[in-house]
């Protein structure tokens, strides 16, 4: 698969990640027209680590269906993210992520930002940056997600992303990735990377059970 | 070689070599050469006796009177005599019988009184001194040596009691008078009696007048005897041979007796044997015929071999392809991605393109209405207000001029896929790289069929294994087959090693002892045969002197006896014939006498016998004899005794008035009338 999405697919991803992720704005500080806001890129970045990795989201469904908090009709959801074409198509794998680096979005935010869709708050000591949904920017997610086009896979992927995550801080949600990963690793003897096998094993026990 | 073998050899005709011969008769312990016999002489010399006589009175006092007997004896005719009988002359003589065999028929009371014997025997040159105390009724000492002198004086034996006493007289005895233990066979054993039926040879008494010879009632015992004294050289080698022949028969019952047994558990053997070998017959007809090739279950074997090998193989292949397959899988997905993602780049471009841009992200700096008509038409960015290029703004697609070359390809590429579909199909591209596809299709394609391949191959190999497993069941078959011929040939085999005979041990011991027997009859019969042959001319002569002598004991009617072989005497006397047996005792007595002096000096003269020359005569005229038959026999005792200087004869009778004519004092023991002897 191909090492990284390009900025503008990257800033696709952030669009439709705001639209639905965000909470309300208007707090002080605030730009001044802001609708949404995403206050954590801790949380930011994880949503959109599920999004780009496929495997680790089926593995939390997995998960999610197991402890109860979701039917067991989603498992056929997990099943189809590892073998259908289009999550796989989508696969952007984020090795340093479970490490602790982040991927800079500074480009793909500039997209939006251009087009006045969306507006960011540096804060001091990096990464602690507030992100917000402009006017224009709600209507252009809402216009990629009614879209009849291969993008508006995005949007309905982002639902699913936050079916998962639920209220869960970004350190949380780190933290629930990082033991999927670490469960790969203990069981399959393979570094941090892609837990698909792990899913379908998972998945196989599920069914022969 | 011995003469006898070889006589024996010529009996047989030759059947056994005379060298076998030899060996069985000395195995046999039969004496193959005539044996000469030596005359060894013996005579008392003295007696001694002394006790206590226990008499009880008519009242029933009970007196001792103590008593001793002494005598010294040389050769000729010695009397010990008194008026009455029971007056002691018989004990005198029982008890020099009595010093000489050990075994004792004096009189229990005579025997209770003794308490010391004291014998002295001329044996040849040598003096055996007897010399023993009664205890008890036992006597109790010794036997010594002496030389005439008296010198040399060596002890020979010891005993405590009778059967000591017989023990030590028949071992000093035999060897000294040179005597053979006379063999007979009595309940299938060889016995031997040997000095006490010497001895008794030596006495006549008036108890024992059944026997003409010897007071041992034995059969065939007074024959042996008779033979012994005659000299018949060849007695002992008859006895002998007759006693190793029972002794043969008795060996080849035995063997016999053992063949039957061992036929009776044959029986039972075999009777098992037949039974296995109708087991073994039944088990072999139950064993099918198997009826498949060997020679096809091995092709099947091998073939299972070389299908395994080639389903290995195969799946090498397949393992290989498959890894291809995946990579060609892997590649095309990855392309597929790619194609995607500059899709997505595309759409996302465009998607953004359609919006407006109100400012210079970097600057703020806003983007007015002038500026996008500029962009528009003019060419311009209407953010940045660079050059647009032109190409690409035909294909709606918005690069600057001076964009990277591959910026620009990238967002004409994005264009061209597209613009380069119809309308609604804005799907995931389904399309690859056509290439990668058809390496793909390929790939599997070649997949499937090995697959296809492999599962023939197994499948033949498995009809294979089956052929050869079901080879292997004939095999296992084959193996029954097998086994069973070979039970049944060693059950076979067993039945003819059983058979119905003697074990060949066995077999070839009873060659040997048929052998054997087949000697020693044939030498029993020349022995025999010499025997009589020498015995006749004896006999006759003692025939004619025994009928001489008992004409003047006292039987004027004898006419003639025949003394035969085996000790029997036949007697015609008044015109009748009868035997010894059917004599009065009277008569039996005479006879009796007129054959013991017969055969004395038939002995003495001929210098063949092996009489001793000692003879002892109780109480002759004891029965109803005269006076004139009792001095008859007397005086004819006295004569043969006189004969020889080597010969002695001791009477003990009642007739005493004669014999201080006959015997001179020194002779003879008289006690006086109404006197006992001691």
């Amino acid at each position: 698969m191909p090492s990284s999405a390009s900025p503008v697919q990257h800033a696709i991803r952030l669009l439709a990640l705001m639209r639905q992720a965000g909470g309300p704005a208007g707090a002080p500080g605030d730009p001044q027209n802001a609708v949404l806001a995403v206050r954590s890129e801790l949380r930011l970045q994880a949503l959109d680590f599920w999004l780009r990795n496929p495997d680790y989201l089926a593995a939390e469904l997995l998960t999610e269906v197991e402890a109860g908090r979701l039917d067991a009709s989603y498992v056929d959801v997990a099943s189809a993210l590892l073998d259908d074409p289009e999550p796989s198509l989508r696969h952007y794998p984020m090795p340093r992520w479970l490490y602790g680096a982040y991927e800079p979005l500074d480009d793909a935010f500039a997209h939006l930002e251009a087009y006045g869709l969306a507006a960011m708050r540096r804060m001091p000591g990096g990464h602690r940056n507030q992100f917000f949904l402009l006017p224009a920017g709600v209507a252009a997610g809402d216009d990629l997600e009614a879209a009849d086009s291969a993008l508006s896979w995005y949007p309905r992927q982002v639902k699913l992303v936050l079916l998962v995550a639920r209220d869960h801080s970004g350190a949380q949600l780190k933290a629930r990735q990082y033991q999927q990963a670490s469960y790969a690793e203990t069981e399959l003897g393979t570094h941090i990377g892609p837990i698909g096998d792990r899913v379908r094993s998972r998945l196989k026990e599920r069914t022969a059970s | 070689m011995s003469e006898l073998a070889r006589a024996v050899a010529e009996k047989l005709k030759g059947a056994v070599s005379q060298q076998d011969i030899e060996i069985i008769l000395r195995e046999s312990r039969v004496t193959t050469s005539a044996t000469v016999p030596t005359p060894v002489r013996l005579r008392v010399l003295h007696v001694t006796f002394s006790g206590v006589k226990r008499l009880e009175t008519s009242d029933g006092d009970v007196t001792e009177e103590p008593f001793e007997f002494s005598w010294d004896l040389g050769p000729g005719l010695y009397v010990v005599g008194s008026h009455d009988n029971l007056h002691g002359k018989s004990s005198v003589l029982e008890i020099i019988r009595w010093a000489l065999r050990g075994r004792s028929r004096v009189q229990p009371d005579v025997r209770s009184w003794l308490r010391h014997v004291h014998v002295v025997f001329q044996v040849n040159e040598e003096h055996v001194v007897v010399d023993f105390a009664v205890y008890d009724s036992q006597p109790r000492g010794s036997v010594f040596r002496q030389d005439a002198t008296g010198s040399g004086r060596v002890e020979l034996a010891r005993f405590g009691d009778e059967g000591g006493f017989e023990q030590a007289m028949d071992s000093i005895m035999m060897t000294r008078l040179h005597l053979q233990p006379i063999a007979a066979w009595q309940e299938d054993q060889a016995v031997e009696h040997a000095w006490v039926a010497y001895a008794g040879a030596l006495s006549i008494s008036s108890k024992g007048l059944d026997q003409l010879l010897g007071d041992v009632p034995f059969g065939g015992m007074a024959s042996r005897l008779l033979s012994m004294f005659v000299g018949a050289a060849w007695a002992a080698s008859r006895a002998e041979a007759t006693t190793a022949g029972r002794a043969v028969d008795a060996a080849l019952d035995r063997l016999n007796q053992r063949a039957t047994q061992q036929e009776e558990a044959t029986a039972g053997k075999r009777a098992a044997v037949e039974a296995e070998i109708s087991r073994a017959q039944a088990a072999l007809a139950d064993v099918p015929d198997g009826g498949v090739r060997l020679a096809e279950v091995d092709a099947a074997v091998e073939r299972v071999t070389r299908l395994g090998s080639r389903v290995a193989a195969l799946r090498l292949q397949l393992d290989a392809l498959r890894d291809v397959e995946r990579g060609a899988r892997r590649e095309l997905r990855e392309e597929e991605a790619r194609k995607h993602a500059l899709l997505e780049d595309a759409l996302g471009r465009r998607f953004f393109n359609a919006l407006r841009p109100s400012a210079c992200p970097r600057c703020s700096a806003p983007v007015t209405e002038e500026r996008r008509a500029h962009e528009s038409e003019g060419h311009e960015c209407s953010v940045c207000t660079t050059e647009l290029d032109l190409e690409a703004l035909g294909q709606e697609v918005l690069v600057a001029a001076s964009a990277p070359a591959p910026e620009r390809a990238a967002a004409l590429a994005g264009a061209a896929m597209l613009n380069g579909r119809s309308a609604p199909s804005e799907e995931t591209p389904a399309e690859g790289d056509d290439a990668l596809r058809r390496v793909l299709a390929d790939t599997t394609l070649r997949v499937q069929q090995l697959e296809a391949q492999l599962q023939d191959v197994e499948r033949e190999r498995e009809e294979a294994a089956s052929r050869a497993r079901s080879g292997g069941e004939a095999g296992g078959l084959l193996e029954r087959r097998r086994t069973a011929e070979l039970a049944l040939a060693r059950a076979q085999g067993a039945l003819e090693a059983l058979q119905p005979t003697m074990s060949s041990a066995d077999e070839a011991e009873r060659v040997v002892l048929e052998q054997r027997r087949k000697v020693l009859k044939a030498t029993e019969t020349v022995t025999a045969d010499r025997v009589k042959d020498a015995q006749r001319d004896v006999l006759t002569t003692l025939s004619q002197n025994i009928t001489d002598l008992a004409r003047e004991f006292g039987i004027p009617q004898l006419s003639s006896v025949e003394l035969g072989g085996g000790a029997t005497l036949k007697v015609h006397k008044g015109g009748v014939s009868t035997s010894y047996g059917k004599c009065t005792s009277g008569e039996q007595l005479r006879l009796k006498v007129a054959t013991a002096v017969a055969l004395l000096r038939a002995g003495f003269a001929s210098q063949t016998g092996r009489h001793p020359g000692l003879l002892t005569v109780d109480s002759p005229g004891s029965e109803e004899a005269t006076k004139v038959s009792l001095d008859a026999m007397l005086q004819a005792l006295q004569q043969a005794a006189a004969e020889s200087p080597d010969m002695q004869v001791i009477v003990a009778t009642t007739r005493t008035e004669m014999l201080e004519e006959l015997v001179p004092a020194d002779r003879r023991r008289v006690a006086r009338p109404d006197e006992y002897l001691w």
